[in-house]
């Protein structure tokens, strides 16, 4: 009788931890940290954006804008509704659902007639830009031709987008549109690494992966075809040059009146002294 | 029983709209229940609700919400009642015109708002430039007029009173929206994804053969005494604040064309004058109204409200003296050209600084360590007084600009500085 006393009094005080180090896991788990040290870029498509989704704070079902770039001529076709859309030449301005993998079509490469590839990109993140203003900030996605290339001769090239960090940015001066990019092991965790270096906000992934018919069921394909908008090209100055918008050289204000650098910028328009 | 019909509905109606915020476009609301969860004993389930929760929506327990009510003579006994409102079902028959509502691996996506969300928006400091203020408050002035602390981003200025006394002062922080990614590329294939499983052999490593024996330190040299004390009056307190404390008559910058520039173009820049029409355009520029005021100043407020300033011609009734102590009286902000920027976009970044003291300052010293991001134009520096101007380079990759001032700076006086960044 004892022993049975003994035992049920070992079986309650062990379910008391149990019960205590559930409690504290949970308390644990509602604040998780801001990394991904557990996951790998290599997961499949999805696997990351997920994983956000058990964040307490998470950014699913919010919209973030993409831009879609790569080299002239490039031609990229969005999916909807089970099936690829026409193609527009890059950069493609669209905005994305955050948690969603999106499927691309790109054709028209460069000095590969005729060649296809069927990139993905898993939005994990979003930008918080000041309202008004997030069509003028897209997570940037480049197809390299080199990139492009490497996929076409049969690799995998995985590139985690990070935002980077202001104060701990790398001190170089990059031009409109220009990436900085670092190359890591095929044994690494690129994800991890982006974690150090920032906030990864997307995945791009190039492979030679091509369907086996494009007019055929295409949904697990294509990722469940999440849902996209459409976004207007922001333009900047080459682009206004170009199109005879803006005066390509220095803007020097006139007597009299005020002048804002930027054409587009919400700044009040106080008298001069 | 009444109060919490009462708040039914309000709560009712205040999770229609959270509910219409969330499914605008994709569903139709039918029907809305709602348990009250407070004083009700019937009621088993307990909810602890936060703030956070409450502007939240989730897949099954949709809004909650907190009510106090401190009305009346029943104010101790305020009632807190909590609301736990169901989500009314979604009608499956109004698809979201996508193929699929789910991924492959299974977990529901939420059908999108017709256009993106204006609600939630939280200020991501990776995301933004900062420049200004003193983020650690750390500064020191050495006795060769160096100064250490100063972390890049950080803009302050030192000085040096009629007393003796060493003033630090920072500006404001302003914030800039320049958000720059970078990739990290991995390249995998069937050739290249190799990799070592276990080292073959371990060599034993040698330790060292022995250990220099260090002879400690046995006598500490007892230090020297003070030889005396100089005592150093300050008068400040004890002098009459006879100043006036509207600043006339100061030197404007005497770059007249670079008025152009809107964020320059504000009476505080150009004379140093705080105009009540303006303050919300200082507002947008510095982000940061705080330094532009003075809590310890002498007010007036009656009920609350500013007492209305009057003139008359009737004799001085009653006289009082207030003693204001002069002590760091330098006024210093900082503005910016723009509120948000790309890579390679210039930003004219401005310095305004006024003396409001009633005493003369010297030596200041005026310091910018600029972020990592930001970069100085060479030969962009202007200023209405004289000064000497010096950019070194900072620990992370940008400079430090620096101004000394060649000569006093006079009580009510003040000036501008500008300068070009390149956002990097």
């Amino acid at each position: 009788m004892t022993t049975r006393c003994n035992t049920l009094f070992s079986l309650a005080l062990t379910g008391l931890f149990i019960t205590s180090a559930s409690v504290a896991m949970g308390q644990i788990s509602r604040t998780p940290p801001k990394v991904n040290y557990l996951l790998n870029a290599s997961q499949p498509p999805g696997y990351v954006a997920s994983a956000q989704a058990a964040r307490a704070d998470s950014p699913l079902g919010t919209f973030q804008a993409v831009s879609v770039r790569g080299p002239e001529g490039l031609q990229v076709a969005l999916a909807k509704d089970g099936a690829f859309l026409s193609t527009l030449e890059a950069p493609v301005n669209t905005a994305m659902m955050v948690g969603g993998v999106y499927r691309l079509r790109v054709t028209n490469i460069p000095l590969r007639p005729g060649a296809e590839i069927y990139p993905t990109i898993e939005v994990i993140d979003r930008l918080y830009s000041p309202p008004g203003t997030e069509h003028r900030f897209p997570i940037p996605v480049d197809l390299t031709i080199e990139d492009i290339r490497s996929a076409l001769a049969g690799g995998m090239v995985t590139r985690v987008i990070y935002l980077e960090d202001s104060e701990n940015a790398f001190p170089m001066a990059l031009k409109p549109g220009q990436q900085r990019t670092t190359e890591v092991q095929p044994t690494d965790n690129a994800l991890k690494v982006a974690d150090q270096m920032g906030r990864p906000v997307a995945i791009l992934r190039i492979g030679s992966r091509v369907p086996f018919n494009l007019q055929g069921d295409l949904s697990s394909f294509l990722y469940g075809c999440p849902p996209w908008l459409p976004l207007p090209v922001t333009p900047n100055r080459e682009r206004l040059i170009e199109s005879g918008g803006w005066p390509a050289g220095e803007v020097k204000p006139s007597n009299g009146q005020n002048y804002s650098e930027r054409p587009k910028q919400d700044f009040p328009r106080t008298p001069g002294l | 029983m009444k109060k919490h019909r009462k708040y039914a509905t309000k709560l009712g109606l205040f999770s229609m709209s959270a509910l219409a915020t969330a499914f605008s476009g994709c569903s139709l609301l039918q029907e809305q229940r709602s348990v009250f969860i407070g004083k009700e004993p019937q009621v088993p389930a307990v909810a602890l609700v936060s703030a956070e929760l409450a502007k939240s929506t989730s897949k099954n327990a949709v809004v909650a919400a907190v009510h106090q009510e401190t009305a009346g003579a029943d104010a101790q006994s305020a009632i807190q009642s909590v609301a736990y409102v169901e989500p009314a079902p979604v009608d499956d028959s109004l698809d979201c015109n996508h193929c699929q509502n789910t991924t492959t691996l299974g977990y529901p996506l939420p059908c999108p708002p017709a256009a993106p969300t204006q609600d939630t928006r939280k200020l991501s400091v990776q995301e933004y430039i900062f420049d200004g203020g003193d983020l650690n408050e750390q500064v020191i002035v050495r006795r060769d007029w160096s100064s250490a602390g100063v972390n890049p981003t950080d803009t302050v200025a030192y000085y040096e009173t009629e007393s003796g006394e060493v003033c630090v002062r920072p500006t404001n922080r302003v914030p800039i929206y320049a958000p720059r990614f970078g990739t990290v590329r991995k390249v995998t294939g069937l050739f290249s994804a190799t990799k070592t499983i276990a080292t073959q052999r371990v060599h034993t490593p040698v330790g060292p053969g022995g250990f220099a024996d260090t002879d400690v330190a046995g006598a500490v040299a007892a230090p020297l005494a003070a030889q005396g004390q100089e005592q150093i009056h300050k008068l400040d307190s004890l002098q009459e604040n006879l100043a006036g404390s509207l600043i006339d008559g100061v030197i404007p910058p005497q770059r007249m064309s670079d008025a152009f520039v809107p964020h320059e173009g504000i009476e505080v820049t150009g004379l140093g004058r705080i105009t009540d029409e303006e303050i919300a355009v200082l507002g947008e520029y510095i982000q940061n109204a705080h330094a532009w005021f003075a809590p310890e100043s002498l007010g007036i407020m009656v009920d609350g409200k500013r007492a209305a300033r009057m003139s008359s011609v009737t004799g001085t009734q009653d006289v009082y003296t207030y003693e204001i102590k002069d002590g760091c009286a330098l006024r210093i902000c900082k503005t910016a050209s723009h509120t948000i920027a790309n890579s390679g976009d210039k930003i004219r970044f401005t310095l305004r600084f006024d003396n409001s003291g009633t005493k003369p300052i010297q030596n200041v010293v005026l310091l910018d360590n600029l972020s990592p991001r930001l970069e100085y134009i060479e030969g962009s520096e202007h200023g209405s007084l004289a000064t000497k101007f010096s950019a070194e380079p900072n620990e992370v990759g940008s400079q430090v600009l620096r101004w000394q001032f060649e000569k006093p700076l006079p009580a009510g006086e003040g000036g501008a500085i500008s300068f070009d960044c390149l956002v990097r």
